[in-house]
């Protein structure tokens, strides 16, 4: 980490219709520590049509943004910001279940890159633990890289695809690679920041009546993971569902990984149990040790696919998984919000294919013989 | 104005300076936002007041008032709407 002292603190945005709100995120965000202030709160808006006029004058390093907003809503702020002025933006929401809930999955998908609960009575930490946790979130959010609006970028495919490639590990092309892979019974996907969106664009090219199940990890803060489900399931063909111990991954159904615990394949037959994770492990539910499982218990009978986020997570279990006779695809960097965890990948040579978004259910379904 | 801070919310850490400040700037949001509670002429904007209230009261240590104004943003135009403004109206009485 940078020392704070040593260099210019942060420059933050902090958006919400409450006074209360924006007095109380200031004291929390510019809290100092010894070696100084590491952000400071360049600018406050009410709405969110001062958010988006209020980032383009200043240019701050993220934003802090409520979506529940008078005047314009935080998902249509949101969605302006990503397109004229790209800046991480960090939901900070006041319910992590029901309606709430799924508002913020929507201002993922319209380009947040995190969500934080506001503090309220399931809250009993101190206001220096709730402060080191909006830092920690703002410190990973300011050093993103946002250049475009994900939903803008959707409709530039033809951009996406005229950027070069960075090489493929394999050269085989993947259409060749059909025949071997009548046996996959499982697509196993893992995402982080952007992935909210990103998954929906893979998972709604996916038909009802798919005959491989699939298995979604996706790093996101403690409680919005059935939202993220119940979301889903509403755009997509399969069916969604939350997974856990002692069930088994259905053909035809999307299940995703809990919060709090590590969803690992125990077997062919699909079997899966939670496990908690080990101490110091930094995301939960991991990729890595889901795909390990995968790659144990399946071996060339799935393909792993990792999309768009911050980080590692996922790399070494996607080489396990190729080392171990799977299809393994990457998000190219051109269409991912942060290629981090697919650059990882790649460099680890665990990817067959590096893909732009759209292209990669259209390669599944060649896989499995849906093409 | 208040009363004291409940111990395990996270206003019971807040430096005393701050959460002064805090409370100066509920009781201002109370003001405001009272008379559309009391009215409820439009229930979109009354819904939304509920709702910021709940995330402030807890935030300045009021959970009372806090569950009080969540169960009337999702219960409007019922809940305990006449029991929240009361609390209100004695906050910043």
């Amino acid at each position: 980490m940078t020392s704070a002292a040593s260099s210019t603190p942060v420059p933050i945005i902090v958006v919400d219709d409450s006074p209360v709100q924006r007095r109380f995120l200031r004291a929390a965000i510019e809290a100092g520590t010894e070696a100084g202030t590491e952000f400071t709160v360049v600018g406050e808006a009410r709405n969110g049509k001062e958010a988006v006029a209020l980032v383009a004058r200043l240019r701050p390093a993220a934003i802090l943004m409520d979506l529940d907003l008078p005047v314009m809503s935080g998902i249509e702020a949101i969605e302006l910001i990503m397109a004229v002025s790209p800046t991480p933006i960090l939901v900070y929401s006041a319910h992590v279940g029901g309606q709430e809930s799924t508002r913020a999955l929507e201002a993922l998908a319209a380009g947040a890159v995190d969500v934080l609960a506001k503090p309220g009575p399931h809250d009993t930490g101190s206001l220096d633990q709730y402060a080191d946790e909006i830092r920690k979130k703002l410190r990973v959010a300011s050093r993103i890289r946002v250049i475009t609006h994900p939903r803008g970028k959707l409709r530039t495919r033809e951009a996406a695809h005229a950027t070069p490639r960075l090489g493929l590990t394999r050269t085989t092309p993947i259409t060749d690679e059909v025949a071997a892979r009548v046996g996959v019974k499982l697509i196993a996907v893992g995402a982080s920041t952007g992935g909210p969106q990103a998954l929906h664009t893979l998972l709604r090219a996916l038909p009802s009546d798919l005959e491989q199940a699939v298995l979604v990890v996706q790093h996101m803060a403690e409680g919005f993971i059935a939202g993220l489900a119940s979301w889903l399931d509403q755009l997509v063909p399969m069916p969604v569902v939350v997974g856990g111990s002692g069930c088994r991954l259905q053909p035809g159904t999307i299940t995703i990984a809990p919060s709090g615990h590590n969803l690992l394949v125990q077997d062919d037959r699909l079997r899966v149990s939670c496990v908690d994770p080990q101490p110091g492990q930094f995301h939960v539910p991991g990729i890595d040790q889901c795909f390990t499982s995968v790659a144990d218990s399946l071996g060339p009978d799935a393909v792993g696919i990792l999309l768009t986020g911050m980080g590692r997570d996922g790399a070494q279990g996607l080489k396990a998984m190729r080392a171990r006779g799977a299809t393994t695809l990457g998000q190219d960097e051109a269409t991912s919000t942060v290629y981090g965890m697919p650059q990882a990948a790649f460099a680890l040579d665990a990817v067959d294919r590096q893909l732009a978004l759209d292209d990669i259910a259209p390669a599944v379904l060649g896989l499995v013989g849906r093409s | 104005m208040g009363g004291e801070v409940v111990a395990g919310t996270v206003a019971a850490a807040v430096p005393p300076a701050v959460l002064a400040d805090l409370r100066v700037a509920f009781a201002h949001e109370i003001s405001s936002r009272l008379p559309h509670l009391r009215q409820v002429a439009d229930l979109e904007m009354a819904r939304r007041d509920a709702h910021t209230l709940a995330s402030s009261a807890w935030v300045v240590g009021e959970p009372e008032i806090a569950r009080l104004a969540r169960e009337v943003e999702s219960a409007l135009p019922g809940g305990p709407l006449a029991e929240l403004v009361d609390k209100l109206s004695r906050y910043v009485a």
